[in-house]
């Protein structure tokens, strides 16, 4: 293993140039570079200093800082919007200490495919916050999608317009502690008569995730009446690859379940929060 | 790398290699009540508190640690006075090989600082990241509750 050097920055200033050292990565809170392993890592940039751990909600929008642990993102959004998709995405996410740890920038860099974060920001429709190299504003799916926007570059925070949303999150996994093999989050939004908005999206799948827009087109703006949504589900086209231990068709299958459930939420079938997670 | 590190509230300098994660600084250095199990942050035998988080001591880089409060499980109660979680894991009889109790002991005390009367769900989810192969688990709730009502002044 390489001699690895910490820095220490104390703003983003001093932070930014360190980027362009090669092999030097950011550190939030080490998980993802502890799993994945130090062999091209030179230099590692502790974040801990900059001020990256804001949480900011205001009428319009949430915004998250990226140095904010799973754990204080939950612990934020249940004071300001209870019953939020990310509070039930992210309350189930890995283990009460690692969610001490993960923090949304470490996730947002490496977007793996099993992670719970990934598909609420999809379906809300989040921006990614950046600096250096290639700073800018991204829309979450350009950026999880466009690996030559996250070199040389600090995620600095996540941001996504506060909308209330009836919303359903299913995490497929065979214990509580797994990684899920795919997540679903449906996101809707109903007067009395009728469907205003829905976000359909699946995480796990090929190509790592998926927003099902046919789907949606076929609810928004439609009468809020109960569906067939078993039937509708079958016509979602989505691709799984075979992953350990688990079919591609097993996967699809359970996937047809989880996306009938969480459509059967959207028609008011089954009132809002009912059988997800 | 040389750095400062307070644990159970006494000022300790450790000499360690920059990869080296807060687990591995801190049983060489005789804080061995910090268990290594998995090393992949799934068991919770390492557990420990940082500035008042429950955090796996094997996901974390000891470098980040430096400056900060590092509370083990010695850290809570000892021997002649025992926090009453530590009391209520002996009473129930949840410890049995013993090498998970540390962990299990600090999620307690984490999830009873937060929460003073948790439901057996939350009791479950606090437990989460925490692993043990001899009991079953049905001890170890047990003595959670316990725990919380001789907190609670109820029991």
């Amino acid at each position: 293993m390489a001699e690895l050097t910490w820095y220490e920055p104390e703003t983003l200033e001093e932070a930014l140039p360190l980027l362009e050292r090669e092999g030097v990565y950011p550190h939030g809170g080490g998980t993802f570079l502890l799993m994945g392993g130090l062999k091209k890592v030179k230099g590692l940039i502790d974040l801990d200093r900059l001020p990256l751990r804001r949480f900011q909600a205001t009428k319009s929008f949430v915004e998250l800082g990226s140095s904010l642990t799973y754990a204080e993102v939950t612990e934020n959004i249940e004071k300001t919007d209870p019953g939020h998709v990310l509070l039930k995405a992210l309350s189930c996410a890995a283990s009460t200490p690692l969610r001490n740890r993960i923090t949304v920038g470490g996730t947002v860099s490496s977007f793996p495919a099993w992670s719970d974060l990934l598909g609420p920001l999809v379906a809300l429709e989040a921006e990614v916050v950046t600096a250096g190299a290639n700073g800018g504003i991204f829309p979450i799916d350009r950026y999880a999608k466009e690996p030559a926007l996250r070199r040389k570059t600090l995620v600095t925070a996540v941001r996504f317009a506060r909308r209330v949303w009836d919303s359903y999150y299913h995490r497929e996994v065979r214990t509580r502690f797994d990684y899920p093999a795919f997540t679903v989050t449906v996101l809707s939004r109903r007067s009395e008569e009728m469907i205003e908005d829905v976000r359909i999206v699946v995480t796990g799948c090929s190509g790592k995730f998926a927003r099902l827009m046919p789907l949606e087109n076929l609810f928004r703006g439609k009468p809020a009446k109960p569906a067939d949504g078993r039937e509708i589900s079958k016509r979602a086209d989505v691709r799984f690859p075979a992953k350990k231990g688990l079919d591609a068709d097993y996967l699809a299958h359970c996937f047809r379940v989880a996306l009938h459930r969480g459509l059967a939420q959207v028609t008011g079938e089954t009132p809002a929060g009912e059988g997800d997670v | 790398m040389k750095k400062t590190f307070t644990v159970n509230g006494e000022e300790h300098t450790f000499i360690f290699e920059p990869h080296e994660t807060l687990l591995s600084v801190l049983r060489k250095n005789g804080f061995t009540e910090v268990k290594s199990g998995c090393g992949e942050g799934e068991c919770g035998a390492c557990l420990l508190l940082l500035d008042g988080r429950l955090v796996n001591s094997c996901q974390v880089f000891a470098a980040t640690a430096a400056g900060k409060k590092i509370t083990t499980v010695k850290g809570i109660g000892t021997i002649h006075d025992p926090h009453p979680v530590q009391e209520a894991f002996c009473d129930t009889g949840a410890v049995q090989c013993g090498f998970c109790t540390p962990g299990m002991v600090l999620a307690a005390f984490y999830l009873l600082g937060r929460n003073p009367d948790p439901s057996e769900e939350e009791i479950k989810t606090a437990l989460d990241g925490n692993l043990c192969r001899c009991t079953g688990y049905t001890k170890i709730i047990e003595a959670v509750r316990l725990a919380s009502k001789r907190m609670s002044g109820d029991g």
